[in-house]
């Protein structure tokens, strides 16, 4: 820190470093929003699944870099977001770390601060939402506060920009001058003071750096895994053992250090909050009457979904085929015409490879941007929480948390913004499990297929089918979910501890972000993918001969006919099954082509129904509902999960579920009779 | 030892154990936190959150089943009633 303070003396320009720290539901990312804008950077931890932004802000010809730390309520290493919090601030030795908190809980938030001031790094204090607290019928004096603390207070509305500026200054008052920085730290209690000297005494000159002994024998008494485990690795046996001794008959230390947190926290507070406002009902209380009861809420979280839905189809739907008509299939007859001269390959390649994926990766947005809006938006006014709350125990039965439940909905309209919107889960766990079963979810795509396929094979009993069908998916779903969860990933169920945030307005700023950040995501990354697939899949359906009948696929198709015969389908079926691995609806198309018919109604109907038998209809319809995800769904997984071993596992888990679907189906239909 | 305690804890007439689950709390009452269970990751977890020992909590919703909604040091907690059977407090007459 010293080094710190010469290097950057009052005047120079050099850029600083800070780190956004505070509890979740503060508006921490108000006011990285305020700040840096669409100037942000939006990657991974490395080596993680866990969001990291960082944004660049000029302050007065300074450049200050912002570091975005996960929302955390404390920093003991129960999640991975605590870590890395934590990690960040002790090894990348941030200037300063601006910590937010929410003036309508202050106690609370100080928890957070408590820990954050035994780091080696100056705390500058926004003291958030002040209008909230005054609503509230609080009143807080800032300066009472930082007189107390020791450190700089700056009281701020992030969400109408209030005292973001004043922060900055601070802030750089702060990276200038850290000798200045003195705060009050919280004492430890006497006859706990003993035992952390004890502690730090057996571990003295043992720990690897850069923890500080005193703060690594707190947390070894708060029974922190993380730093249990890199003690006993560095300590020699006979001192582990020792320490071990001191921990077991200790095992309460955690709570007593928490309530003596919370003392100094009282003591800090005493002045500063002059009054507390008690008993006011809020809207919160009086919407959460409703929001959150059990029927009542099922109703309205049926409605928010029922309305994401009608968006999707009323806006999403027909904007979708506007950008097909005019966009994609209109480049492609241009292509075509301007290289009228040039060999078919080449414009094939242009038109139906490169077009047809890019092509299809812009029609996906209006429909992510839909569901991207409507889920930052719920989130935005707090409304998440509550959603998470109402389902909970139905997906408890997965090990899912209620969290998991919206994005897996979201998955009825399309499973890339399912895959996507899993990272509304905190546990990393709990994610992947989301992730692993969210392409089960019957999506607007497959459900379209079902609609044109089950009256042509089924007739009369079409609707009956489709249930039956669509009600499959769903009960693979738990089986699997539940298979997951206990036996790949051996979950333990996080426990269930949620903060119910205030409602408040949206933030449309904050909203706009979200949409922007997750599109340009998708672009980039699941983009690629998609568009090299494209290009792949149509070289491989057009050569040798430049006839789907005698392509390399079709020969592909051929190959997986021994497998197809157990469920009574031939290679023209499953070539279908094979395109679908673009787009859900490409089956109806490849079926048209193959079959012969021009049109898909009307002549594929007569065929088709005539080609294959009730069973080996059934085994196909349900096959097509369970096969591999799309293209865009695996690269949107590869891109969530950010590893090539889950992305092959979920493929090859829908893999085995629906030849195993299809043949289990297939072969008791035909028990039953309804072979040929 | 202990555990022998909590086992009793039901039954027993003394005042000193009249601490009650969090779960067996209804809507509307107040209680202060006489004991945290459940392991170091649950109670830290608790503790962060505002849920440690001697603070004042009011539960917002209970209905008898399923997870509970309750209010300490101004936030609304929600937690399952598996982590509210860890949660003894001492309930508070008006």
């Amino acid at each position: 820190m010293n080094e710190r303070g010469t290097s950057k003396a009052a005047g120079s320009q050099e850029p600083i470093m800070i780190a956004l720290a505070g509890q979740p539901n503060v508006g921490k990312s108000t006011v990285l929003n305020m700040l840096t804008g669409l100037r942000q950077h939006v990657g991974n931890w490395p080596g993680k699944t866990i969001e990291k932004k960082t944004g660049i802000y000029h302050h007065n010809g300074t450049s200050i870099q912002i570091v975005d730390l996960p929302g955390t309520y404390s920093l003991t290493a129960n999640s991975l977001e605590e870590r890395i919090a934590r990690d960040f601030i002790i090894k990348e030795k941030p200037d300063v770390v601006v910590a937010i908190a929410d003036a309508s809980a202050l106690e609370r938030n100080l928890y957070l601060i408590a820990e954050l001031l035994s780091l080696p790094a100056p705390v500058v204090l926004g003291l958030n939402m002040m209008d909230v607290a005054e609503q509230q019928g609080m009143h807080i004096e800032p300066h009472v506060l930082e007189a107390a603390l020791g450190l700089p207070v700056v009281p701020m509305v992030a969400s109408k920009n209030q005292g973001v500026h004043e922060l900055m200054d601070a802030v750089m008052r702060m990276a200038r001058n850290p000798a200045s920085y003195n705060p009050n730290r919280p004492a430890i209690e006497k006859d706990q003071q003993a035992l952390v000297d004890s502690i730090q005494a057996l571990i003295a000159n043992e720990v690897e750096s850069p923890y500080s002994e005193a703060w690594a024998s707190t947390k070894l008494l708060e029974g922190d895994q993380e730093i249990t485990a890199i003690v006993s690795d560095c300590l020699p046996p006979e001192k582990w053992e020792q320490l071990h001794e001191i921990l077991m008959s200790h095992e309460d230390a955690g709570l007593t250090i928490a309530s003596s947190r919370y003392q100094w926290i009282g003591r800090m507070v005493r002045a500063a909050v002059i009054r507390p406002g008690v008993g006011q009902v809020t809207f919160t209380d009086r919407a959460d009457q409703v929001v959150t009861h059990p029927f009542w809420g099922l109703l309205i979280l049926l409605g928010m979904l029922g309305s994401v839905f009608w968006l999707t189809f009323t806006i999403g739907q027909p904007l979708q085929e506007v950008l097909d008509t005019f966009l994609v299939q209109a480049g492609a007859q241009w292509v075509r015409s301007s290289l009228s001269g040039a060999p078919d390959w080449l414009s094939g390649l242009l038109a139906d490879g490169i077009i047809g994926g890019a092509g299809m990766v812009a029609t996906f947005l209006p429909i992510l941007a839909i569901f991207f809006a409507a889920l930052s938006f719920l989130e935005d006014i707090g409304y998440m929480a509550r959603a998470a709350f109402i389902v909970d125990r139905l997906m408890h039965l997965m090990g899912l948390h209620g969290k998991s439940f919206l994005p897996l909905f979201l998955g009825f309209g399309c499973n890339v913004p399912a895959v996507m919107g899993a990272r509304i889960i905190d546990s990393p766990r709990a994610r992947l499990l989301t992730i692993l079963v969210a392409p089960l979810v019957p999506c607007a795509g497959r459900m379209a297929v079902l609609a044109v396929l089950a009256p042509i094979f089924f007739g009369e009993y079409a609707t009956l089918v489709s249930w039956a069908l669509v009600g499959l998916n769903l009960s693979i779903i738990v089986l699997v979910g539940v298979f997951l969860h206990k036996v790949v990933l051996r979950s333990e169920r996080g426990a269930f501890i949620m903060e119910l945030p205030l409602y408040h307005m949206p933030n449309f700023r904050t909203i706009g972000l979200s949409i922007w950040q997750n599109l340009v995501a998708f672009l980039e990354k699941a983009g690629t993918i998609i568009i090299l697939v494209s290009v792949v899949i149509w070289a491989l359906s057009t050569f040798p001969h430049g006839n789907i009948e005698t392509s390399y696929l079709a020969q592909l198709g051929r190959l997986l006919v021994p497998a197809g015969r157990l469920m009574g389908l031939g290679w023209k079926t499953m070539v279908a099954l094979l395109t679908s691995f673009i787009a859900k609806e490409n089956t109806i198309a490849t079926l048209g082509v193959l079959y012969g018919a021009g049109k898909i109604h009307g002549d594929l109907s007569v065929i088709m129904g005539t080609v294959l038998a009730p069973a080996a209809a059934l085994s196909f319809l349900a096959m097509q509902m369970l096969f591999i995800p799309c293209v865009a769904t695996v690269a949107i997984i590869r891109q969530e999960t950010a590893s090539w071993r889950w992305t092959a596992f979920s493929v090859g888990l829908l893999l085995v579920i629906s030849f195993a679907a299809g043949i289990t189906i297939y072969q008791i239909a035909a028990l039953v009779g309804w072979g040929m | 030892m202990r555990r022998k305690k909590r086992h009793h804890d039901s039954i027993m007439p003394k005042k000193r154990y009249s601490w009650m689950r969090l779960g067996d709390l209804p809507s509307g009452r107040k209680g202060i936190v006489r004991r945290l269970r459940g392991g170091g990751a649950l109670t830290s977890r608790l503790t962060a959150m505002g849920i440690s020992l001697g603070a004042e909590l009011v539960v917002v919703q209970n209905f008898g089943q399923g997870p509970i909604i309750i209010k300490v040091r101004n936030t609304r907690v929600a937690l399952g009633r598996g982590e509210a059977a860890h949660i003894r407090v001492e309930a508070i007459d008006e």
